[in-house]
């Protein structure tokens, strides 16, 4: 019985990099651009950013700044106030005077990031809506990038962008760049080559109004509103896509309590997708999806499996009798922790051969990298193991509103 | 005891607390550096013992322990490895030869203000009248209604009820 239980604990992983590793290497092959020049958009259309905000007062006027500098001019700006108690409302009217595209949307209630971008969605003139944190700064080519997959297949109803991090002070936020740029862009390019993208980045994503508005836009109870909206709109059978070009400059948590609160959301976000769409799953006209929910589904498992590995060990260190085929005897990696650590270089080297294209500058931090399995694997598994219960108990009608995030101490 | 009665003073002196901080600080700052220093003359040195350290590691794991006596167990591994390769390849390749060419999902249009307002029933002008305004407040009332101010004297009622969907496609629903 532990003997299966050990070997899914270490093949999953094991067979998961291989994964990430062939379908990036497949990406690169069949949908990557080989020359790096901005498309043209001869169409022009109207493109709406939509920024929701809450106590931004530290970040908002760097991002509306940055956004000036975008090379596609047809855009305006929305900018969501949602009930802010600092100064953000009044930094925002101050640049109205500076930027004619900024618009201004006041929340007169806390109402959550889905709501707020419900909202501007509504005011928006653009049938094109890109939406990004309040403390991202957007390349400035990324809008072609994106506009590029709505104006040429009208069946796209999302395109979630590429984050790279902008703070890389300490090590945790060193190993988050690493992180980036090795599994979450692997990620996404490996679904991208299977057809189906399990979440857009909530940080830089793109939608086609007309897709929203056919799915009922943003839900407002789900803690990830970004998971959430990916899942409806394929569901609709709209089609999800990732464009590594269009980059966007993040700032991420640099304190263990801050990752921790991040991840834990996710994975709560994750999970509530897992819980809600669950009879979704029963139908076959869904089946193109089912490898997604598969995998997230076995993802969660192997969290709890892990788990029941070190109690059993444990209970086995303080001498409590166990059925024979319980017994966990050591949980120390022999080659089996060879084989993972090897496999976990080599996709981090697959990993940072393909995104040091896009950010040259994160090969000066490789040497730092080395401890992302600790951020990904560890924490992951620990969020998970938290988030499934929260996510099961959850009441369905509670408004997922937002506090400011950990944005690291640069 | 003599000794005792001659010298009541502790043997070895070690007394932080008379130091400035400045002198603190500044002492074991120097005293980083040195370490630092001496990290980075020694550090071709390390790197060696750590490639021996990891090679008899790989050695003692791989060959002398279970890993390398089960070659075929290599053998599996990579047949599954190259398995997994293939049906993503081929996979990959399948869908773009049978959807290449093939407009399959055509355009479902764009999301007008009539679409819009429908949607959140209030009139297609409404939502034009939205559309230009610098500035809007929005509040949240009860039953799953908001008012929409767009600080030029129009305020409009619409229905937001992300949770009642249905609500928003009851075509006899009307503010």
């Amino acid at each position: 019985m532990m003997e299966y239980i050990y070997n899914f604990v270490f093949y999953y992983p094991l067979l998961m990099g291989f994964i990430w590793m062939f379908g990036s290497i497949l990406f690169r092959l069949y949908r990557d651009r080989y020359v790096l020049k901005e498309p043209e958009i001869p169409e022009n259309p109207m493109v709406s950013i939509l920024v929701p905000c809450h106590n931004e007062e530290e970040c908002i006027e760097d991002t509306i700044r940055y956004l000036q500098l975008q090379t596609y001019r047809n855009f305006e700006i929305i900018a969501i106030d949602d009930a802010s108690r600092d100064r953000t409302g009044g930094i925002l009217r101050d640049l109205q005077k500076e930027f004619s595209n900024l618009r201004v949307i006041t929340l007169k209630s806390n109402q959550g990031k889905g709501t707020g971008l419900t909202m501007a969605a509504m005011a928006s003139n653009g049938e094109f809506l890109v939406g990004i944190d309040a403390d991202a700064l957007l390349d400035p080519g990324a809008i072609k990038w994106i506009l590029w997959h709505f104006v040429n297949f009208p069946r796209v109803g999302a395109v979630t962008g590429n984050p790279k991090v902008r703070n890389r002070t300490t090590l945790l936020a060193k190993i988050q760049v690493g992180e980036y740029s090795t599994i979450i862009g692997m990620i996404k390019r490996t679904q991208r080559i299977l057809g189906k993208i399990y979440t857009v980045s909530g940080v830089v994503a793109a939608f086609r109004k007309k897709a929203l508005l056919d799915v009922g836009w943003w839900s407002n109870n789900m803690v990830t509103e970004d998971i959430d909206v990916s899942w409806k709109l394929q569901l609709d059978k709209w089609d999800i896509r990732y464009e590594a070009n269009a980059l966007c400059w993040i700032l991420v948590p640099e304190t263990l309590k801050g990752i921790f609160k991040q991840r834990l959301r996710w994975s709560q976000g994750g999970n509530e997708v897992l819980i809600k769409y669950f009879t979704e799953m029963l139908s076959w006209k869904n089946r193109r999806i089912w490898p997604l929910y598969i995998e997230y589904a076995t993802s969660v498992l192997w969290c709890y499996l892990l788990l029941l590995t070190f109690l059993l060990w444990f209970l086995h260190c303080l001498g409590v009798p166990l059925p024979h085929n319980l017994v966990v005897r050591s949980i120390l990696p022999g080659w089996t922790g060879v084989m993972l650590a090897g496999v976990c270089m080599l996709q981090l080297t697959v990993g940072i051969m393909f995104d040091a294209r896009y950010d040259r500058t994160l090969i000066k931090l490789i040497p730092w990298m080395i401890w992302y399995p600790a951020i990904y694997w560890v924490i992951t598994w620990m969020t998970t193991i938290i988030a499934f219960p929260k996510a099961l108990l959850k009441k369905k009608d509670t408004l997922a509103v937002w506090e400011s995030p950990d944005r690291g101490i640069s | 005891m003599n000794g005792q009665k001659h010298f009541d003073k502790p043997l070895i002196l070690d007394s932080p607390r008379l130091v400035s901080k400045t002198q603190y600080y500044t002492e074991w700052g120097i005293n980083i550096l040195g370490w630092i220093a001496w990290m980075i003359f020694i550090r071709p040195l390390i790197i060696l013992v750590l490639w021996y350290v990891a090679y008899r590691f790989f050695n003692y794991q791989m060959f002398q322990l279970e890993g390398i006596e089960n070659p075929e167990y290599f053998g599996i591994g990579a047949c599954v490895l190259i398995g997994i390769y293939l049906t993503m390849l081929g996979w990959s390749r399948y869908n773009a030869w049978r959807f290449r060419g093939k407009d399959r999902r055509t355009s479902r249009g764009e999301a007008t203000p009539g679409c819009i307002a429908e949607y959140y029933k209030v009139r297609p002008e409404d939502i034009s009248t939205l559309q230009k305004s610098k500035n809007i407040d929005v509040y949240f009332l009860e039953d799953d209604i908001i008012e929409i101010d767009d600080g030029k004297g129009i305020r409009v009622k619409a229905l937001y009820a992300p949770m009642n969907q249905a609500k928003h496609h009851d075509k006899n629903i009307k503010l």
